[in-house]
């Protein structure tokens, strides 16, 4: 019975962790292909922008986040123009994107647009 | 006769601890065979996401060039609607300068060469002094990609145009000449004023009916296979105004604002379908050449 139970813990304790170590590798690739795909979120939303006058984007601020959804995840793109302390005048913007999903921030980009001369 | 006692396992304890083995062993059989199934659930779904994502940035590359050296009334941008969903054709001139035409061509003649300058012919801009750099550029283009090479016959008036194969370029005195592969029978007239010819690369995205998603080289008669298990293609374009299923070369690529891929990719495991989106859109950055935003 002893060896039994001193088997039975060992098992149990190989299966913990490799439980634990499938998981984190799950949870790694979740994680990876999510930050892609809220890449892919901010990368459209910057090649939206490019499509637009400088002069017409607003000069502060953010914009109310937008809900994206990719796939069967749901993502919030945030977007906020001339953060503190940034690169802003007439002909120039900078731009801050953050996408998150479910609370947790996957992707954080900051540009600088100016107009074409 | 005398025996003498011996420890050993009691039937009890050998039942008990082959039970307690048995239900181990269901259960690390059990979560093993789930650990696989999820494994290879994801792996699939990594599979279809880099499959998808590998045919963005090709197209992307593409579709941001589209237009370039190209007027803003010349057909730039297609978009046209198979069974097996939209086909997109994007193109862009190869070289900065396109040459006129300086010969009318009527229904039905058959011409082995093109006049592309002739001195004294004053329409559209047929002089050699002021085609000499492109017939130049033209020919080094030939030159480094082997002939023959495929030109493009535009005839703005009627908005239709095709190609025709180039084996030679021909300079004489008063005039420059680009000569045909072989003999060639129009179908339709091009008339001096209202045909230019192009040094154009033209690209047609499709999907066939074994879900590939195939990339047409038209100019060169190539088709490329970018990506496998596309189940859906659908694409439309934004422009100032709509957004529209179809594009015309009667539509002005110059307005546009987007072009919007929507690609579905799937791929079946076991029992079920494992599908993977993606949406993204592209600007072709040639418009803001006639658009300073």
């Amino acid at each position: 019975m002893l060896e039994n139970l001193a088997a039975m813990l060992i098992i149990t304790t190989s299966i913990a962790f490799a439980t634990a170590f499938l998981l984190s590798a799950q949870k790694m690739q979740s994680f990876a292909e999510k930050s892609a795909k809220a890449s892919l979120v901010a990368g459209n939303y910057l090649e939206s922008l490019r499509a637009q006058s400088i002069s017409s984007l607003p000069d502060s601020g953010y914009l109310p986040p937008q809900t994206i959804n990719i796939g069967n995840d749901v993502f919030i793109l945030n977007v906020q123009f001339c953060p503190l302390g940034s690169f802003c005048n007439p002909d120039t913007r900078t731009v801050k994107i953050s996408v998150t999903s479910r609370g947790k921030e996957y992707y954080q980009f900051q540009t600088t647009f100016t107009s074409l001369k | 006769m005398k025996f003498s006692p011996q420890r050993a396992f009691s039937l009890l304890e050998s039942v008990v601890s082959l039970a307690i083995t048995s239900i181990l062993m269901a259960m690390i059989g059990s979560f093993a065979l789930s650990v696989k199934n999820v494994s290879s659930h994801h792996s699939k779904r990594s599979e279809l996401t880099q499959n998808l994502q590998g045919i963005m940035n090709y197209l992307s590359l593409d579709a941001r060039l589209a237009g370039e050296n190209l007027a803003p009334n010349f057909p730039a941008v297609l978009l046209s609607n198979s069974p097996l969903g939209s086909v997109l054709t994007l193109r862009r001139s190869l070289s900065q300068f396109p040459l006129p035409l300086c010969q009318d061509i009527s229904a039905g003649s058959s011409l082995t060469q093109i006049l592309v300058a002739k001195n004294g012919l004053t329409e559209n801009g047929c002089s050699v002094s002021a085609n000499l750099t492109a017939f130049h550029d033209w020919r080094n283009f030939a030159l480094s990609r082997g002939f023959p090479i495929r030109v493009y016959l535009y005839d703005f008036t009627a908005r239709e145009g095709f190609f025709l194969p180039i084996q030679g370029f021909e300079m004489e005195s008063d005039s420059l000449i680009l000569r045909l592969s072989s003999a060639h029978t129009f179908n339709r007239s091009f008339q001096i004023p209202s045909s230019i010819i192009y040094l154009l690369e033209q690209l047609t995205i499709r999907r066939d009916s074994q879900n590939r998603l195939l990339l047409d080289i038209d100019n060169e008669n190539l088709t490329y296979t970018l990506g496998f298990n596309v189940s859906r293609l659908s694409i439309q374009i934004q422009t100032d105004s709509d957004l529209l299923n179809v594009f015309t070369p009667a539509d002005s690529w110059v307005k546009i604002q987007s072009i919007n891929f929507e690609l579905q990719s799937s791929l079946p495991l076991r029992d079920q379908t494992i599908t993977e989106v993606i949406n993204f859109g592209l600007l072709p950055r040639n418009v803001l050449s006639f658009n300073l935003r």
